[in-house]
């Protein structure tokens, strides 16, 4: 485990900002950190670094307490907060330079991760003359200079554009595959689908669920049952055989459905196999990223898109 | 440390990076050194008197038609005036048309001679004081002209003391410095007469006699006697040293001479208890003024009150002289008077003005900008601790003020002895201690008092750095530094508002434009020290470093604990 978060609360003078919040990202891991604006998603993460105080709980980074090791605790940790905002009228080099030297590195690492991010061309124009893109990627670079085996990125994807998102998903998805850990917040469902391996989701400063992506989007019942749907060659074939062996399906739109476990699923698909049945597909039904994010959260989409 | 080493150059490079900061520092150096170059118009010393040529021409006339007439009767002409007398008096018209063409002939080449003014002094001796002056210098018929002169009733022509022999001599020899004889001579008198004036009061002490005033009789008579005494030796310094006319040696006995005088008079017109109760029951108010200087008192003064400013008074004068005789006997310049490089570099302290202002605009956006700009995210996610990115950009501040005082001391130094010689430097700063002149190095003496002057340029440093930790606003900090720095001009506006004006001196304000006080100590011959907050106060310099260090403590500790304790929202 690299990050943990342990019952989280802060308060803003009397308004209660989080609320015993905890969560954990591990090695490899890809966490989204999901939540509608004002939901404490920013807080949360600036607690994380050791920018706000938590009124109670404690954050664990690599094993140690970010209140009572500071400088342990964030010595492998790269962020970008709410923007990637450096000191404009310096170049990106120099920027960068800035931030190496806090961490005992020099010119060669600046390159490396210059070049790693794409900026390498740009360097020693100034940043007042990047684009909100490029600005975005010198954020990253920033954040990963120290060589950090966690990530903590508050909205990455502001202001990139389809192609620059996809680069960003692929070079957190490598960063992640290195044995590192991500801690990504965003606001955008679909983004989140797409990257993450797992999602957090807080709602009014309390987290709601923490659970992989394919827990949340696949739909089971208390007896682990899921909704198969089957389309086969010989529809009253099949139906007969089935009924003749237990289980109990249904027949509409020529398809058949069936609640079953995943075990039953695979034990239907080898009879209707091992009886000359085709079987043309056989799939779980799942609910879309969207329509589990509004069960969670109890239906505050307006603010998530 | 290599940390907050690392962290320090990160401060220099983000202040030096934005172009406004080196532009600003070149400008004030740049400034401060064309300051540094100027050079004030000098005036030269003595007012010159103006006389045509025609006016010599005139009197030349006047004694040739007495020669060719015969005229020698001063007195009537009943006096049967001797042959020898005659050859005396003849002697003294030749002497007369002699200092005429002398004086024509230097006219010719130059206007401003001392001889000239020295030739028309003897040419309005009368024949009278020309005898008594021969009879005094032992002539050859000495004898007979102090017989004729007993016979006209002329006597107090031997109170004179300007021996018109030595000055004709001196006149045609072209020394200045033996033309002032004559002076020393008269000091000398002066200085015995009142030597056995006091030596009276000593013995009437003694004895018991001279009634209960006797010891203030004593105080004045002593003090005069002290003070002429330091004029003869400034006198017999100028004879020894023999001054030139005009040059800065002979200003500087010009001056020394009025300051010592201006003491004798004022511990000859000082008053006794009961003179002053006396004039007080008359509702006189005694003002008078001498060499710019008020002795006496208001009606509402208590004698107490009066002799402590009358002492003041002459305490003054007597520092001036002291400083001017040492300069006199020590071969030293005296500053003021010379133009000289240290008078000049001394003004230096007064563009603390300019550098106090730049250094508070510097600390104003150390932190604050940070958050404006969101980079404090940026830095504070680091593993290093709040503390230390504080105190580096703390030392970053305050070094760079440092550097920024020392460059423009520096620039102003070179500057001024480009344009008044670097040599004036290795002559000390003479100031009084106990009553007596000293002489200290004065580059030491001056980098001190430029210390002292930059004290509360570190603690508007300091303040505006808290202002900016706490507030996180630059323009708000700004506001409050530069606030700080007038408020120390309040004085102006506080001053007689209260009764007792020390409370002024003690409010914090004043202090935080230190540097108007550090060089109030300084005694000038010429002009005045120190400038127009400095007569309003009698500001305590370790009362005011006391307190801006106090200041300084105070603004580190409130923001090192907000910085390192406060959210970062």
């Amino acid at each position: 485990m690299i990050l943990e978060m342990r019952n989280v609360t802060k308060y803003f003078g009397k308004r209660k900002v989080l609320d015993n919040v905890s969560l954990t990202v591990n090695e490899g891991e890809i966490l989204g950190f999901l939540g509608p604006n004002g939901a404490g998603k920013t807080t949360a993460i600036k607690i994380m670094l050791g920018l706000l105080n938590a009124d109670s709980g404690e954050v664990i980074i690599n094993g140690y307490s970010i209140k009572n090791d500071f400088e342990k605790a964030l010595k492998r940790v790269g962020g970008i907060i709410e923007s990637p905002d450096m000191y404009n009228y310096l170049t990106g080099y120099e920027n960068l330079m800035l931030c190496a030297r806090m961490h005992g590195l020099g010119r060669e690492r600046v390159l490396e991760v210059a070049e790693q991010v794409k900026l390498a061309g740009r360097l020693n124009d100034k940043v007042k003359k990047y684009s909100l893109g490029m600005r975005q990627r010198l954020g990253v670079a920033q954040a990963i200079i120290n060589r950090p085996n966690l990530l903590v990125l508050d909205e990455p994807t502001n202001g990139l554009d389809p192609v620059g998102i996809k680069e960003l998903r692929d070079m957190l998805r490598d960063f992640a595959r290195s044995g590192a850990a991500v801690f990504v917040s965003s606001h955008l469902l679909a983004e989140m689908e797409l990257m993450c391996d797992t999602l957090c989701i807080i709602e009014q400063g309390v987290v709601i669920a923490q659970k992989s992506l394919r827990e949340f989007i696949t739909t089971t019942d208390t007896a682990d049952r899921l909704n198969y749907t089957f389309s086969v060659g010989d529809l009253e074939k099949a139906v007969a055989l089935l009924n003749a062996n237990g289980y109990e399906v249904t027949v509409s739109d020529s398809l058949i459905h069936a609640q079953i476990t995943k075990e039953k699923a695979a034990a239907m698909a080898k009879l209707l196999s091992l009886n000359d049945v085709d079987l043309y597909s056989m799939t779980a039904e799942q609910k879309r990223l969207e329509d589990a994010f509004l069960q969670a959260t109890h239906g505050s989409k307006d603010q998530i898109s | 440390m290599k940390l907050i080493a690392t962290l320090i150059k990160n401060e220099y490079i983000k202040l030096f990076k934005k172009k406004s900061v080196p532009i600003l520092l070149f400008v004030l150096l740049l400034f401060i050194f064309g300051i540094s170059l100027i050079k004030p118009f000098n005036y030269g010393f003595i007012g010159r008197d103006f006389y045509s040529p025609s006016y010599f021409e005139n009197e030349k006339l006047q004694y040739k038609y007495n020669i060719e007439n015969s005229v020698y009767e001063y007195f009537g002409e009943k006096e049967d005036i001797s042959d020898e007398i005659k050859a005396v008096i003849k002697e003294f018209y030749e002497k007369q048309i002699a200092l005429c063409d002398k004086a024509i002939a230097i006219l010719d080449e130059s206007e401003n001679d001392w001889r000239i003014s020295a030739i028309t002094e003897l040419l309005n001796m009368s024949v009278p004081q020309y005898l008594s002056d021969y009879a005094t210098g032992n002539g050859e018929y000495a004898e007979e002209v102090n017989e004729y002169l007993s016979k006209i009733g002329y006597f107090y022509g031997y109170e004179r003391y300007l021996s018109y022999s030595a000055q004709f001599k001196a006149i045609m020899e072209n020394d200045y410095s033996e033309s002032k004889r004559y002076l020393y001579d008269l000091a000398v008198k002066t200085s015995d007469s009142l030597k056995a004036q006091l030596d009276e009061l000593k013995s009437k002490k003694e004895n018991g006699a001279g009634g209960s005033d006797i010891d203030f009789k004593f105080f004045k008579v002593n003090g005069r006697y002290i003070n002429s005494e330091r004029i003869v030796r400034a006198y017999k310094a100028a004879l020894d040293k023999k001054i030139e006319y005009n040059s800065v040696l002979d200003e500087t006995l010009r001056r020394t001479i009025n300051a010592l005088q201006s003491a004798m008079f004022g511990y000859e017109s000082i008053l006794s208890e009961e003179e002053f109760q006396k004039n007080k029951e008359n509702d006189t108010n005694n003002y008078y003024y001498y060499s710019g200087y008020y002795y006496g008192y208001n009606s509402n003064d208590t004698y107490e009150d009066y002799l402590e400013n009358s002492k003041k008074s002459i305490e003054n004068d007597e520092n001036k002289g002291l400083v001017g005789l040492y300069s006199l006997e020590n071969d030293v310049t005296e500053m003021s008077l010379a133009n000289s490089a240290r008078d000049k570099s001394l003004s230096f302290i007064n563009l603390f003005w300019f550098i106090a202002p730049l250094a508070i605009y510097f600390a104003s956006s150390m932190v604050s900008q940070e958050f404006s700009t969101k980079t404090i995210n940026l830095l504070l996610i680091r593993p290093v601790k709040r503390w230390k990115i504080l105190l580096s950009k703390y030392i970053c501040i305050v070094t760079l003020t440092l550097g920024m005082i020392v460059a423009c001391a520096a620039v102003y130094l070179v500057g001024t002895g480009i344009s008044f010689g670097f040599s004036d430097f290795l002559q000390p700063y003479i100031y009084i201690a106990s009553g007596e002149a000293h002489a200290a190095s004065f580059v030491p003496w001056f980098l001190w008092r430029v210390f002292l002057a930059a004290v509360p340029v570190f603690c508007l440093v300091n303040l505006t750095f808290m202002f900016s930790t706490v507030t996180k606003g630059t323009a708000v900090s700004l506001i409050l530094g530069v606030l700080s720095l007038f408020s120390s001009i309040l004085i102006l506006f506080f001053t007689g508002l209260f009764e007792n004006p020390d409370i002024i001196t003690y409010m914090p304000f004043p202090y935080f434009s230190m540097w108007s006080y550090v060089l109030s100590d300084i005694i000038y011959l010429d002009g005045s020290n120190g400038n127009i907050f400095s007569y309003l106060i009698n500001a305590d310099l370790t009362y005011g470093f006391i307190l801006m260090l106090g200041f300084i403590i105070l603004s580190v500790i409130l923001a090192f604990a907000d910085f390192t304790k406060k959210d970062i929202k």
